[in-house]
């Protein structure tokens, strides 16, 4: 397999960055691709979406709570900590694709904050008294990896935005492990879970949109790593970072209820599958990069 | 199945991956050979983790 612009305008990045078969978008490439794929949160029809949550079990309620709070906190924390990301551009090209990542993010955040006010019926008037509710609900992993780790990442880029080491450390948490581990999994089993039960069709639509988003954003960081990995010493700093980072993602999964517990399950969906589509996700993308973790399967 | 179809690339609408029947996804599970309309749909896009459903045919 590989890939290449479809109706877009070709950059002599997306063939040197090929390895192993794969040929990844550039970043003026990933650019036109969002141009094309706009969305409004202001569009989206949560009429059908307010009865349904009233329908739901409490159970089912509390379990969607959990994951959509992830989502939300960790929208709304990536919007402004994404602004170091941005000025460490390496190039106006670069600079133009991550701006339009920060405009997601926020995007994102609207998105949630809507879904709460209109489906779960929040009445906080400002979003910082509703993130301070939705923060309640987050995990002490979570609040850890989000809260520390991220914001440490992307701190040292801030002070130094030329420094590669510094962005490989914060793609790596950013891209591969709060986008495209915790994240697209997320994704996946709260999607395959509200297409099952056919419920939230507004929320549906705007998490799909997302989603693409998120795919997009992904295919950056695969990019960039994929560049920078061919020096030996960032391979080893990715390598390293994505060593700590998997247990703490692997404890961010796991809902409060069953804090401590070896094995866990989220909206009928076991800790096994959970975990394994997760690391299958990661591994296969470290392939393309050309990153191997011996013992990571 | 005809043979277009079966030997018809798909691209991701996401990221910009090709699925090739020619060489399949075997890291994936999908060998060489498979036309996309075999492939399951819990597959997924290895770069970006985009649906199957998010892929589209490629023209030409």
């Amino acid at each position: 397999m590989t890939t290449e612009a479809h109706e877009l305008h070709t950059d002599p990045a997306t063939v040197e960055g090929s390895l192993g078969g794969f040929k990844l978008l550039s970043p003026t490439e990933l650019y036109w691709l969002w141009e094309r794929q706009q969305w409004s949160v202001a569009d989206l029809d949560f009429a059908e979406d307010r009865a349904h949550w009233e329908q739901l079990d409490a159970v089912s309620r509390d379990e969607l709570t959990w994951n959509l709070a992830q989502f939300f906190v960790g929208e709304e924390r990536v919007t402004t900590a994404f602004s170091p990301v941005v000025l460490a551009a390496e190039s106006e090209e670069e600079e133009a694709y991550l701006a339009t990542q920060q405009v997601d993010e926020a995007r994102h955040t609207k998105f949630f904050s809507r879904f709460w006010e209109e489906v779960l019926a929040d009445d906080a008037t400002t979003l910082h008294e509703r993130m301070a509710r939705v923060r309640a609900h987050c995990n002490a992993p979570f609040t850890h990896l989000f809260d520390d780790v991220l914001m440490a990442a992307v701190d040292r880029l801030r002070v130094e935005p030329a420094d590669t080491a510094a962005k490989v450390r914060a793609i790596v948490t950013y891209h591969m492990i709060v986008e495209g581990t915790l994240a697209l999994t997320g994704q996946y089993f709260t999607t395959e879970y509200l297409t099952d039960k056919a419920i939230l069709p507004g929320f549906l639509e705007g998490f799909g949109n997302v989603a693409r988003d998120e795919h997009r954003h992904v295919g950056y960081g695969t990019w960039f790593l994929q560049q920078k990995c061919r020096d030996p010493r960032h391979a080893d700093l990715a390598r390293d970072t994505l060593l700590e980072l998997i247990p703490i993602a692997s404890s961010v999964l796991v809902p409060p209820r069953y804090e401590g517990q070896a094995t866990y399950e989220v909206l009928g969906f076991s800790s096994q599958d959970i975990q394994q589509f997760a690391l299958t996700a990661l591994t296969r993308r470290l392939k393309v990069i050309g990153l191997s973790i011996p013992g990571l399967t | 199945v005809s043979t277009a179809t079966a030997t018809a690339r798909w691209i991701c609408e996401s990221c910009g991956l090709i699925y090739d029947p020619a060489e399949g996804d075997p890291d994936g599970g999908i060998p060489p050979g498979t036309a996309f309309a075999d492939i399951p749909d819990t597959w997924v896009c290895p770069v970006c983790g985009a649906r199957k459903r998010d892929f589209v045919p490629m023209e030409g």
